[in-house]
């Protein structure tokens, strides 16, 4: 593995499926209602430093992103997390072909799904539907 | 959480436990210290996009702190606020070189309210009321309080409810105690069949009740340490590691009674008694004994297999021996219901048993009392794993007698 553009083995996990349809993210804290996201939001884990998957060209974690399929659950996380307060909401599209869907939800966020761009570069269309709330 | 904040924080090794809200990694979250019983609430608060630095909330707490937050009884802004200080950390992960983690303790009034949760966040997961058992906690409570744990696992039902029928557990909970004061006699050496447990035997390995653990059932129990801050040596620790040992000869059918055979009647009687209480539960037996400072050791019967053991141990014949009195005194006969009693004036024990047919005929005739001094010899039926006095462990039977003088 090394290019950006092969998943990992194995990666996506069985049970994904061909991306497609309306989903929502954090974006970043500056963005206003109806700014679209740059190339600059849209960095893989391998490419971000924060992350624990950066440069870990073997985890299929470092070529996926977060989505969701419903705002609720972003709404409620920033009831807990002023990091998630601090961050814009936008509404992202998935074209057909544009990757692959796995639905990895956890105990708080129903609707959490792993994205995983192809090509990596891909950049979806994205408009910010809700700003920072703190 | 993208690094480990094991060696920022007092409470050891931190394991996660399950996370709350992700977003390209966990942002929300728990972790569990696998040597102290702390659990922690993790929430990312900001990221510094210039300086690449991520701050989150720490707040430790007991279980049962956890619990109420878990299953929102408490809100994350109460469990904050009613935190002592030095539980709530400002946890920075700095990637701008090498990735770095630093913690500071702080009070609840030092937290910048825009970091704080809102008034309206809470969890609320499905939480059970009773822990789930996890071996590994037994070593952490064993660390803790300086003394041997045990869990000891039942399952009534086998549909891992948690609970167990009040009855039955009273008599698991005393056939238990009876089983160990037994085996801490065989540890010290000096195994008796009959009559009390020196004190000072049962005192060191009294049981008492922890805590419970779901699910199936699982009885935490540690010893009862009368004031002493430390147990003494592994006395108890190898005590209960016998008990390990015997329940993990129930798994084979052929070590079973090898292993009861190299203990007492005394011991084999009570373990016996036990897996029959279990067995009467209709339960399985499980038991995991971590002594301070060493890995857990672990037996697991299920109900079959209990059953089993106890048909196996009902089934073995008694062992005979024979005994021969060269000058007692028959102190008791009674032709009708065949039975007699002798008296060795010199040791002062008293034999008394059955007389059975084909001696029948020897003891007409003979008279009764301190005059009367007979020779015998007599038949001991040794059960196996008989449970009580010395008459229901050992079984007398007149083979020969004859009157002296």
């Amino acid at each position: 593995m090394g290019e950006e553009d092969e998943l990992p083995e194995g990666c996506p996990p069985d049970g994904h499926w061909p991306a497609r349809g309306a989903f929502y993210r954090l974006t970043r804290p500056s963005l206003e209602i109806g700014e679209v996201p740059e190339d600059k939001d849209w960095v893989l884990p391998l490419h971000t430093k924060k992350s624990a998957a950066y440069l870990k060209h073997d985890e299929c974690d470092a070529y996926s992103y977060s989505l969701f399929d419903d705002i609720e659950p972003l709404r409620i996380a920033r009831l807990a997390s002023a990091w998630a307060r601090r961050k814009s909401i936008s509404r992202v599209i998935l074209p057909e072909g544009s990757g692959y869907l796995l639905k990895t939800e956890s105990e708080l966020a129903d609707g959490h799904h792993d994205w995983w761009p192809v090509p990596a570069q891909c950049i979806p269309g994205a408009v910010v539907v809700e700003e920072r709330a703190a | 959480m993208t690094l480990d904040v094991s060696s920022a924080l007092p409470y050891g090794p931190l394991e996660a436990l399950e996370v709350y809200f992700e977003h390209d990694g966990p942002r929300f979250f728990a972790l569990r210290s696998s040597r102290f019983l702390v659990y922690l609430l993790a929430i990312c608060v900001d990221e510094d996009e210039e300086s690449e630095e991520v701050r989150f909330l720490y707040l430790a707490m007991s279980r049962d702190r956890f619990v109420q937050v878990r299953s929102g009884q408490v809100s994350l802004l109460e469990a904050f606020e009613a935190a002592s200080h030095g539980d709530i950390w400002i946890v920075t992960e700095d990637y701008s070189a090498q990735p770095t983690v630093r913690a500071k303790a702080v009070g609840f009034a030092d937290i910048a309210p825009d970091d704080l949760p809102l008034p309206l966040a809470r969890l609320n997961l499905q939480t059970p009321t009773v822990q789930a058992f996890d071996p590994s906690e037994l070593e952490v409570l064993a660390r803790e309080t300086f003394r041997s744990i045990a869990a000891i696992e039942l399952d009534a039902d086998g549909e891992n409810l948690s609970e167990f029928p009040l009855r039955a557990l009273g008599k698991v909970g005393t056939t238990l105690q009876e089983a160990i004061d037994a085996l801490a006699q065989e540890e010290r050496g000096e195994p008796t069949e009959r009559g009390a447990i020196k004190r000072e035997t049962t005192e060191e390995v009294q049981m008492s009740v922890l805590g419970l653990r779901a699910a199936s059932f699982v009885l935490l129990v540690g010893t009862d340490k009368r004031g002493r801050f430390l147990e003494r040596g592994d006395f108890v620790a190898e005590t209960l590691g016998r008990l390990v040992e015997l329940v993990q000869a129930g798994e084979d059918d052929g070590k079973l009674v090898t292993a009861m055979r190299g203990y007492g009647p005394r011991a084999r009687g009570k373990f016996t008694t036990l897996i029959r209480a279990v067995a009467e539960a209709g339960s399985g037996l499980g038991v995991h004994v971590a002594p301070v400072e060493r890995p857990v050791r672990s037996a697991l019967l299920d109900v079959h297999q209990v059953r089993r053991a106890l048909s196996i141990i009902e089934g073995v014949r008694p062992d005979i021996e024979e005994l021969h009195l060269d000058r007692v005194i028959l102190t008791a006969l009674n032709t009708t219901r065949a039975t007699f009693e002798v008296w060795d004036s010199v040791s002062g024990a008293r034999y008394s048993g059955r007389v059975p047919r084909e001696a029948r005929e020897m003891v007409e005739g003979l008279r009764v009392g301190h005059s009367s001094y007979v020779q015998v010899d007599l038949e001991i039926e040794i059960d196996f794993a008989a449970i009580g006095d010395e008459d229901s462990i050992r079984k007398y039977f007149l083979k020969r007698i004859s009157p002296l003088d």
